[in-house]
């Protein structure tokens, strides 16, 4: 098993039980710590217990839009890095995302590769404007 | 003479054009109205005209009947003042020959004779009889002495005149066929039909090309409203298709989310496992998910797209270039199939102002679906060309089997294909149909099966701004 990713705190957003799940499995299975909420209330009390360094975030969530997550988190723990994920095709919608803080977004069904690739990004990112926070947690 | 030819053609070409696809019912509809219209103006036009011509007729008839009169009394009243002048002179009565060779002297003019009270001949006549025969003409009309007319519509008019003699058992007649006589009286009478008929024929000429001018008028208007008509309900369908297509794409691609992953997962188990048996089928078996997956990724992709309100970018464009840039894309495509490509691009085209990626997915869709039509060993044209000032026209034409009427109908229509199941989705020509439209183009498809097909493509130099409801 890879080990290289243990700092890496990866939290999960979406509605979707078994994809949040599955995905979190996978990602721990290459040495993530990973998170899984299926609501906005789970979400953001996982962010304030376990801030996590990037989340994976569903627009299309039942009780909170994915936008007014989105704000909270980065208003709660602004290092957090978010991408969101989304089913629905328009990419003004990631667009949107990113004007409101978002790291970047990918659409579902996106690929292992391609989302490791965005998830270390967005980390690398977050060490770079933080750089006294690195290996800390 | 060219250029008259040219327009002719023009003209009947495009009449011939309207009368596409219009239905039998529709047109004996034109032919009912033309021809109410023809009996309408022509009642309405013609009636006061024949009306007019006819009282004009009798007024002038009246006017010449009138100057007759006074010529006629003229005449008379001299004769008779001459005559008897003469007999009161003369110590005996003249005999009749006397008065046969008195007469014309004192009246050259007209023809002159006497008959008695019965309407016996006193003297001979020229043209009523002999000295002694009953006179054809009545000449014993009027007692009061005034001159009489005599008048025969249809063969002409004699004006006659009839005065006693004073002194005399005689009765004074003068005869007179006057400047309307016999031959020159029918002969006006044949001109005045002539013309008559001459005016109802030019008028109802007039009146026909009116009238044929104002229903194709309307039947182009018709059918110009018929085709905006029938342009709005397939934007409207394709909306709502779009609309259904992104809510079955969304849907499906959540679940479709979940058997990725899990197959990721149990891909990443094998991984992470030793070897066992059917180890390598269960990896096979996954890769095949995986595939399925990403089928299914493509449609609902191209679906979100299809319904996708996305914004243009909005750019100068050169087509020429644009249209190489995709050739570039295409060209092994082509060159694979050992496919010709003609290119026939106008130099003088303006710039556009357009989306570049949404051009090039129309013309690498239509360039491509030209490619897979033509097949083997054939060619496809490519010809730009400058509309007016506010059009460019892209036209795409390929060497393929051609598309029969039926299926050229639906050639738009989402989820249409001819192509064996898995190989088209049906949905590219609807898609590049709706860029089109985002953009303010048109596309038209001109087919005919074993010659080939054309699209043609216009589009606007400068963007507008199209109606929200049109562009889901």
């Amino acid at each position: 098993m890879k080990t290289t990713e243990t700092e890496t705190t990866v939290l999960i957003v979406d509605d979707e039980k078994d994809f949040a799940a599955t995905l979190a499995e996978r990602l721990e299975l290459r040495g993530y710590r990973a998170l899984a909420a299926n609501c906005a209330e789970d979400a953001l009390a996982l962010v304030l217990s376990y801030p996590p360094d990037v989340v994976i975030l569903d627009i299309k969530m039942p009780d909170l839009s994915g936008y007014e997550i989105l704000e909270e988190i980065k208003e709660s723990v602004p290092t957090t890095e978010v991408i969101l994920l989304t089913g629905h095709g328009a990419i003004t919608n990631g667009i949107d995302g990113v004007v409101k803080g978002a790291f970047d977004f990918l659409m579902k069904p996106v690929t292992m590769n391609t989302l490791l690739e965005k998830i270390q990004a967005a980390k690398r990112k977050k060490d770079a404007n933080n750089p006294e926070q690195k290996g800390t947690q | 003479m060219n250029h008259i030819r040219k327009k002719l053609a023009t003209f009947f070409l495009k009449k011939a054009d309207t009368e596409i696809g219009e239905s039998s019912a529709l047109k004996s509809r034109y032919k009912q109205f033309r021809l109410t219209l023809l009996v309408t103006i022509t009642l309405i036009a013609m009636l006061p005209a024949t009306g007019i011509s006819v009282f004009g007729y009798f007024q002038y008839m009246l006017l010449l009947e009138q100057q007759e009169r006074v010529h006629l009394n003229w005449h008379l009243e001299d004769s008779k003042q001459k005559l008897e002048t003469f007999i009161a002179n003369s110590p005996v009565p003249p005999s009749a020959d006397e008065l046969d060779r008195l007469l014309p002297t004192i009246n050259a003019q007209l023809e002159i004779f006497l008959v008695d009270w019965d309407n016996r001949l006193v003297t001979s006549s020229e043209s009523y009889g002999d000295k002694g025969d009953l006179c054809e003409l009545n000449a014993v009309q009027l007692d009061d002495g005034i001159s009489t007319v005599k008048k025969r519509w249809w063969m002409g008019m004699t004006f006659q005149g009839s005065a006693p003699l004073a002194g005399t058992d005689w009765i004074l007649v003068l005869t007179n066929d006057g400047p309307l006589s016999r031959a020159t009286w029918v002969s006006f009478q044949k001109n005045l039909v002539l013309t008559f008929v001459l005016f109802l024929g030019m008028g109802l000429l007039i009146i026909y090309q009116l009238v044929s001018i104002l229903t194709s008028r309307i039947r182009e208007s018709d059918a110009k409203r018929m085709a905006l008509l029938s342009e709005a309900e397939h934007s409207d369908k394709l909306a709502s298709i779009g609309r259904l297509a992104a809510g079955i794409a969304h849907e499906i691609n959540n679940p479709l989310a979940v058997i990725d992953q899990k197959a990721g997962l149990i891909e990443d188990f094998l991984d992470f496992s030793e070897d066992f048996t059917h180890k390598d089928r269960l990896n096979r078996s996954i890769l095949g998910i995986h595939e399925g997956v990403q089928r299914c990724k493509v449609i609902t992709h191209r679906l979100l797209s299809f319904a996708r309100r996305m914004e243009s970018r909005l750019e100068l464009i050169v087509v020429n270039d644009l249209i190489l840039e995709v050739m570039g894309f295409l060209e092994k495509e082509a060159l694979y199939h050992q496919i010709r490509v003609d290119l026939d691009l106008a130099e003088d085209l303006p710039q556009i102002e357009s989306d570049h990626g949404q051009l090039q997915q129309i013309f690498l869709n239509i360039i491509n679906n030209g490619i897979d039509a033509v097949g083997l060993d054939g060619s496809i044209q490519l010809t730009t060309q400058k509309l007016d000032d506010e059009r460019v026209q892209v036209t795409v034409t390929d060497s393929g089997p051609g598309i029969e009427p039926e299926i050229l109908k639906h050639i738009f229509d989402p989820f249409f294909t001819t192509k064996e199941t898995g190989k088209g989705t049906g949905l590219g020509l609807s898609i590049t149909y709706g860029l089109i439209q985002r953009l303010g183009g048109t596309i038209q498809v001109e087919s005919e099966p074993g010659r080939g097909t054309s699209f043609i493509i216009a589009l606007p130099v400068h963007h507008r701004v199209i109606n929200e409801n049109n562009r889901n």
